[in-house]
């Protein structure tokens, strides 16, 4: 009974995830174009070691990453905080408005971000400066890094406030009482008590941080701000070289799967 | 004082939204503007009459049907696979739940050429079936499903059997209607991640008429020029956004308060 219950969820597991991973693997073992495939063991793999553009990608995802993990968990957790000795009211308000952003499909929303920092566009206009904010990467990771960070702060809000407002009120009055002031309760008691939400919230960060792809593909379609993913995307549908493209999503895979497994290690 | 910078922070978040709605009411003149103003002053319709030459009821209809079947098929087998985990015996319980779960570290877009490949070998090219199956499958759906299941108390379960009812009855009558919040919360994530997914459903749609909202319009939007006087791409952009954005945003103001509560129970980490 209890695995008819969890067959289709199976299903849908094998077909479209499970099989595709086997598939990952085999394709990029292969050399391919539009028309045929053949062998080539770990040449992909060796190609793309000494590919330049790779090694740009990585330093890009790294670099967003750099930006994203400490920029979302420090302001899901001091926002939370705040959140959290204020009216009912207040929080729904803050919780509803914050989820907005997560709402406007990244692509179409783009359009605004690439006027607003358009070379004639409001930002150097305020400025009073003319800089081209996506001709290269120093501006372009940084920007298109923060408009990630509003399209996720919404979800992890929530999730933060949620878990502040678990902890055991008694802890923090018990606190008061004993004249620890508001820093004190936020960074010793309710920081080490939320650490695995807020361990999540980085790991979400990091996951994100190798697979932004719809906001450079928009603003700054270039090798210099392209995430991993994107130069991903970008080798295998618009060169056609699946195997290659392949080889680095594996690539792609164990640097991702490493953190997560490096981090459930620590835990224990 | 502090409230001051969190309805400052507010605004500041919204602005891209209401930017989103000024500007497809902006002629030409209007977006070149410095400073942008808040509400358009000469208000147009122009940008809407021009992407209304557009093919937008088909594929309104298309996004529709996708975005259906795919919150109803998720909502069923997540409640079905969630029931599973939380409340019954399966055997190697905990490696077929790290399996499922594993997709978590998995981004969905490193498998977009094996996917793509698997899609065209069983034929499903092109057809909203193929949107739909590769949609499902969302682990942090799973994990906060379960995560809300286990608040309910075991016992509602135990009696509502010996009183006879049957694993669907209790499915149906017990656990869909206890977990309404976190199901609520899952055909919402389906709803905004099918509505605006362009670059899967990009390669999906990449031949043919059959088209889903943001394909189409991206489309449209990215084709070139056509020699056009007085032409307005951030206008039309931004209206053809809000076809897209304002479904989306009714229905997350009508569901919030289920929404958050999901949220909030399936996300506390114990």
């Amino acid at each position: 009974m209890s695995l008819i219950l969890i067959a289709p969820l199976a299903v849908l597991w094998l077909l479209f995830f499970a099989w595709p991973m086997v598939q990952l693997v085999i394709i990029s073992l292969q050399h391919t174009n539009f028309m045929s495939a053949g062998f080539v063991g770990f040449q992909n793999y060796i190609n793309t070691f000494t590919d330049q553009t790779f090694w740009l990608a990585v330093t890009n995802s790294l670099s967003y990453a750099a930006i994203m993990i400490p920029v979302s968990v420090y302001i899901s957790f001091t926002l939370a905080c705040f959140l959290s000795r204020m009216s009912k009211p207040w929080r729904n308000t803050a919780r509803i408005t914050f989820y907005i952003p997560a709402l406007s499909a990244g692509i179409i929303i783009a359009g605004f971000w690439k006027w607003l920092f358009h070379i004639n566009g409001a930002v150097n206009w305020v400025l009073g400066a003319s800089i081209a904010w996506f001709a290269q990467g120093i501006t372009a990771i940084p920007i298109i890094a923060l408009i990630s960070i509003t399209g996720s702060l919404g979800g992890t809000l929530i999730m933060t406030l949620a878990n502040i407002e678990a902890v055991d009120p008694g802890i923090v009055s018990a606190a008061r009482i004993d004249g620890a002031s508001w820093r004190q309760i936020k960074y010793r008691i309710l920081m080490p008590t939320i650490s695995p939400v807020l361990v999540m919230i980085a790991l979400l960060a990091w996951i994100n941080a190798w697979q932004i792809i719809e906001t450079p593909m928009m603003l700054a379609p270039q090798d210099y701000a392209a995430t991993l993913t994107y130069h991903i995307y970008r080798q295998g549908f618009l060169f056609g070289n699946y195997g290659m493209a392949s080889a680095q999503a594996v690539i792609l895979l164990l640097i991702i799967g490493g953190l997560a497994i490096l981090k459930s290690k620590v835990k224990q | 004082m502090k409230k001051v910078w969190l309805i400052v922070l507010m605004i500041l978040v919204l602005l891209p939204m209401w930017f989103m709605a000024v500007y497809s009411f902006e002629d030409v003149q209007g977006i070149l503007r410095m400073p942008p103003r808040i509400f358009p002053a000469t208000p147009t319709l122009e940008n809407y009459r021009y992407i209304a030459k557009w093919p937008l009821s088909g594929w309104i209809l298309t996004s529709i049907a996708t975005v259906i079947a795919t919150v109803f098929f998720s909502v069923v087998v997540y409640a079905m696979a969630g029931y599973a985990f939380t409340f019954k015996k399966i055997p190697f319980k905990g490696i077929i739940w790290a399996a499922f779960i594993a997709g978590m570290m998995v981004p969905r877009m490193s498998l977009m050429i094996p996917l793509y490949i698997t899609i065209r070998q069983i034929g499903l090219s092109g057809t909203l079936a193929a949107v739909v199956l590769t949609s499902i499958y969302q682990p942090v759906n799973l994990y906060l499903t379960k995560n809300f299941m286990q608040q309910i108390p075991k016992s509602i379960i135990e009696s509502a059997s010996i009183d006879g009812a049957t694993e669907w009855t209790i499915l149906y009558r017990v656990i869909i209607p206890l977990a309404l919040p976190v199901l609520t919360l899952v055909a919402l994530f389906t709803a905004i991640f099918v509505l605006s997914d362009y670059v899967w459903q990009s390669l999906v749609f990449q031949f043919g008429d059959v088209k889903t909202l943001v394909v189409g319009i991206m489309k449209k939007l990215m084709e070139r020029g056509g020699g056009e006087l007085n032409i307005n791409p951030l206008g039309r952009q931004m209206a053809a956004g809000m076809i897209l954005i304002v479904p989306l945003l009714t229905i997350f103001l009508i569901a919030n308060k289920y929404f958050i509560t999901g949220i909030s129970v399936g996300g506390v980490k114990e």
